[in-house]
């Protein structure tokens, strides 16, 4: 019995020695990138003539979203960017919305020479709106969000894209910050902003009016982690062209590559998860230079799960998308930075990680129990992995200071960090314990479909879209 | 001995301190105000004799706040000077549209704002 | 406390790590309250200069030169940033005297300091305040930010040269946009848009001749789209005889489609057979723009092409186009032998709404 606990005590160590200097790493990186990007932010938007900004083609995929579908366009045509067109897809939905289209937008059928470069559910018409020519909708047969999405890829004029969930809320100045990194390096595929939360904020006509610090704590225990995992997770792998994981709420593709790597995949549960990885192991394995970019702007604001249940369904989804996304690119593995270092550091902690951590509470919660560890070890585990956890958050909001500074008030700035001491107790265990079921049931998943082939146009279940198919994996202390 | 009252609808506070110093120092009296929906209010409980709108303010489009001042009777002869940015002619096509009097593309001369606003006011 | 000697020396470390994360972690947060503390003191510190700078500003735009308040060292940032922020908007003589105040206030010499010792945001604030001052002392200094990174400090720094000395401005500044690989169009217009289109026009178009890599010549054409003058005109004309590269060869055609000069379609016309599909588009919409009689027909030839971005263009430019009746476009859209041509055709009708 000892041994293995001893076994397990040096396992679990060993474990979060590797992680923990990974993230001191990752820190560093962004302290040092933070400073960059502050100056780039103070000139960039002044410093660039609009007739050269690259016009941009916005998808938003819909389905059964009568209620916000028209609110939600007439936001996005409030954007200031100097060109971009929309387009609306309507994905089979059941209830008005296409009827709500037509009414707000006066919508005319028209013959698109529809080329079908990524293939998708049978689409049944294009129609144009005369009052906002910008403003197209394709009609197609159920396939599911990645699907409506790559019908809309076919048909998208402008050489970026990106596509904008129906409930995330944007700054007016959103896409001119996602664009920049393309201006600044010809050799960007992809880039991506911050996202926030936005629970118990003022919103008004689709723009965020007043940044609420969120009354709930388990809100507040999730804009701490979306501050960790954005501010110096992903800064920190950005800074070396090893981001697997971009904001999918908002991140904006080149056209070209995205139908080059043959359009989301309609099998998976994290689709945009899965095209940045796609993406890096593509351009490795073509050995062409690339860049997946990150800006720490924040640019898309959205709503943060307010209960345990949705949290969790959301968790354990994020969990399995990430061993999707893992799984159907290993031949990224050991290319380049993102193969060497972020592709085995993704599979070795933010997915099977899981089991070691829950491994890791239940070791020491029955060793104590029996008696095979004293009070004192018992007490030192618990304040190593309490106290690292506060040190990454608190260090994630000093970062927040450093730049962004988003809550106005010092009580603000109180409540994150209570939210980071209280996060110790309960959430960060329901955390490893959502992402353990994820694993499990990816695993399963994985056993029960092992062998079919990549079907395409596979209904989408249920209800509208499951939201927020974003991940802010990449810190989860 | 106050003037004809100006609204100036514009979300930078240093243009909107120039307006207001300039058109003063002229005799005009001047309310700033900064989002769309307040302009809104202003409007209901204390019609202007002239409006100066920005064509980007937060939240609330220009356009939208001047189509709302047209459509609705008691403002229609309320003359609107509609101030933009430089970038595209396609705005001021759609300001006219919507029923702005005249339009004032930033960088713009402070002298020949008051000049216009002045003529505007004549002809009211 | 504890007594350690019997532990484990995982316990033993756990302890170690653990006091010293707590440790970090308090020292993080006392950093973060600090950060905050600072922030607000600055925004203060900001209001309190802006409330004693603004209304001396505004006063002296009406001209009633008002006693100057002294400019402390630590001040300079932010006194210079608000003077640029008020002439942001504004022109002609509100501006002339804000440049006379800002000479009188001692600012002029401020930014000349600042921009040689600043911060990064700094050096912009004073490339930005020299420009607007169009104060040719600050030249050398200007020169030196021009060498400096990152690209947004450059870039502020050469605008600020060509509003001082448009004509010399643009000579010194041109040749080192062609060098700046992080350099876009779009920053390169940005920073040349102040100077008189003609002589933009004639130093881009001479660099743009004498370019050697294809991305500077490409970069420089680019530019010579938007501001428009003769001696780019010529220089794109000049270039498409040479026959450029395929991205050279796309911007070329683009400076000739926004000429609109009928004397370039035979210029045009043999791109309308290039290999690469985004030039044939670029010859596509520059011929549709040059408007040549027949070459309606020479466009309507590409409605077969095997890209859909070329065959959509000339959709585009046929449906348009007042050389050819709607009655008959819609015929071609219901007879033309090709499928593609057809559906083109049927495509670009529907999106402008026919009839």
């Amino acid at each position: 019995m000892s041994g293995w606990v001893s076994v397990g005590e040096w396992l679990i160590l060993g474990y979060f020695i590797i992680l923990h200097f990974v993230y001191i790493g990752l820190n560093f990186v962004a302290y040092a990138s933070i400073t960059r990007s502050r100056l780039r932010r103070f000139g960039a938007l002044t410093a660039v003539d609009p007739a050269f900004m690259p016009p941009v083609t916005l998808i938003v995929p819909a389905y059964n979203e009568e209620g916000g579908i028209v609110a939600s366009v007439k936001s996005i045509l409030q954007l200031t960017y100097p060109t971009f067109e929309v387009v609306v897809v309507n994905d089979g939905s059941t209830d008005g919305t296409l009827d709500r289209l037509h009414e707000a937008f006066a919508l005319a059928e028209y013959g698109e020479a529809y080329r079908d470069r990524v293939p998708t559910a049978p689409v049944r018409r294009f129609m144009i709106s005369r009052t906002y020519p910008a403003v197209r909708v394709v009609d197609k047969e159920n396939g599911g969000k990645a699907d409506a999405v790559n019908a809309a890829v076919n048909v998208a004029r402008y050489p970026l894209f990106c596509t904008i969930d129906a409930d995330s809320v944007l700054q007016r100045d959103s896409i001119q910050r996602v664009v920049q990194p393309f201006l600044d390096d010809g050799s960007v595929i992809a880039s991506g902003g911050t996202i926030r939360v936005i629970n118990e904020s003022v919103i008004r006509e689709g723009f965020l009016e007043q940044l609420a610090m969120p009354s709930k704590m388990l809100v507040r225990f999730q804009v701490v982690e979306y501050l960790r995992a954005f501010l110096f997770g992903r800064l920190g792998w950005s800074a070396f062209n090893g981001l697997l994981v971009l904001s999918g709420a908002f991140g904006m593709f080149r056209k070209e590559t995205v139908i080059a790597a043959g359009g989301f995949r309609t099998d998976t549960l994290g689709e945009d998860m899965e095209m940045v990885v796609r993406l890096h192991r593509i351009m490795r394995e073509a050995k062409r230079k690339y860049r997946v970019a990150y800006i720490p702007d924040p640019i898309v604001f959205t709503e943060a799960p307010e209960n345990l249940r949705t949290l969790g369904r959301q968790r354990i989804r994020w969990q399995r998308g990430l061993g999707e996304s893992l799984r159907m690119n290993r031949g990224l593995a050991f290319r380049g930075f993102p193969g060497w270092v972020s592709y085995p550091f993704n599979l070795l902690f933010e997915m099977y990680g899981s089991f070691v951590e829950v491994l890791g509470y239940l070791i020491t919660a029955v060793a104590f129990a029996t008696g095979t560890i004293s009070l004192s070890a018992f007490f030192a585990f618990l304040l190593v992995s309490f106290g690292l956890g506060l040190a990454f958050s608190a260090s994630a909001v000093v970062l927040e200071e450093l730049s962004f500074h988003v809550y106005p008030r010092r009580s603000d700035l109180l409540a994150l960090m209570g939210a980071a001491v209280l996060e110790n107790f309960g959430y960060r265990q329901a955390n490893a314990w959502w992402r353990l079921i994820g694993v499990i049931r990816h695993v399963r998943g994985a056993e029960a479909s092992w062998g079919v082939m990549t079907r395409r146009g596979i209904a989408s279940s249920g209800d509208a879209y499951t939201r927020s198919g974003e991940s802010p994996t990449g810190v989860h202390t | 001995m106050v003037g004809p009252r100006i609204l100036v609808i514009e979300d930078e506070p240093d243009i909107s301190g120039m307006l207001q110093f300039y058109l003063e120092s002229e005799g005009f009296e001047v309310e700033l105000i900064i989002t769309g929906a307040e302009a809104m209010d202003r409007l209901a409980t204390d019609p202007p004799a002239l409006v100066i709108l920005d064509y980007m303010l937060p939240h609330h489009n220009g356009l939208t706040i001047l189509r709302q001042l047209r459509e609705t009777a008691a403002w229609v002869k309320t003359p609107v000077i509609m101030l933009t940015a430089k970038s595209s002619e396609h705005d001021q096509v759609a300001g006219f549209d919507a029923g702005a009097d005249d339009y004032v593309v930033k960088p713009f001369q402070l002298d020949s704002l008051v000049a216009r606003v002045q003529r505007l006011l004549k002809g009211a | 406390m504890f007594d350690l000697s019997g532990e484990s020396v995982i316990v033993r470390i756990s302890i170690v790590i653990g006091l010293g994360a707590l440790a970090a972690a308090s020292v993080f947060l006392l950093v973060a309250f600090a950060l905050r503390g600072r922030l607000v003191r600055q925004t203060e510190r900001r209001a309190a200069i802006e409330a004693v700078w603004l209304p001396v500003m505004l006063q002296s735009m009406r001209q009633e030169f008002p006693t100057t308040p002294t400019l402390r060292r630590r001040e300079r940032g932010a006194v210079l940033a608000l003077w640029n922020r008020m002439t942001a908007a504004i022109e002609g003589e509100a501006v002339e005297r804000l440049c006379v105040f800002a000479d009188r206030a001692g600012l002029i010499t401020a930014a000349r300091a600042l921009s040689k010792e600043g911060s990064g945001e700094e050096l912009v604030v004073a490339a930005t305040f020299l420009g607007r001052n169009r104060d040719a002392a600050g030249v050398p200094v200007l020169l030196d930010l021009a060498q400096k990174e990152p690209i947004v400090v450059r870039a502020e720094a050469a605008r600020a040269l060509v509003r001082i000395e448009p004509e010399a401005g643009v000579r010194s500044v041109v040749p080192m946009i062609a060098r700046w690989e992080d350099c876009h169009s779009a920053v390169a217009v940005a920073i040349l848009r102040d100077a008189p289109s003609e002589v933009v026009s004639e130093v881009v178009a001479g660099h743009a001749l004498a370019a050697q890599d294809p991305g500077a010549q490409a970069r420089l054409v680019d530019v010579l789209a938007i501001i428009k003058g003769r001696a780019g005109h010529a220089a794109a004309r000049t270039l498409l005889d040479r026959q450029p590269p395929p991205e050279v060869a796309s911007r070329c055609l683009a400076v000739l489609r926004e000429h609109r000069a009928p004397e370039d379609a035979i210029l045009v016309r043999p791109y309308l057979k290039h290999e690469m599909p985004f030039v044939r588009v670029q010859a596509v919409a520059a011929l549709a723009r040059l408007q040549g009689s027949g070459d309606v027909w020479r466009i309507a030839g590409c409605l077969g092409d095997r890209d859909w971005w070329v065959r959509n263009r000339a959709a585009r430019a046929v449906v348009t186009s007042p050389a050819i009746a709607r009655s008959l476009v819609e015929l071609l859209a219901s007879v033309h032998p090709d499928r593609y041509a057809r559906g083109a055709l049927v495509q670009v009708l529907g999106e402008i709404g026919a009839s």
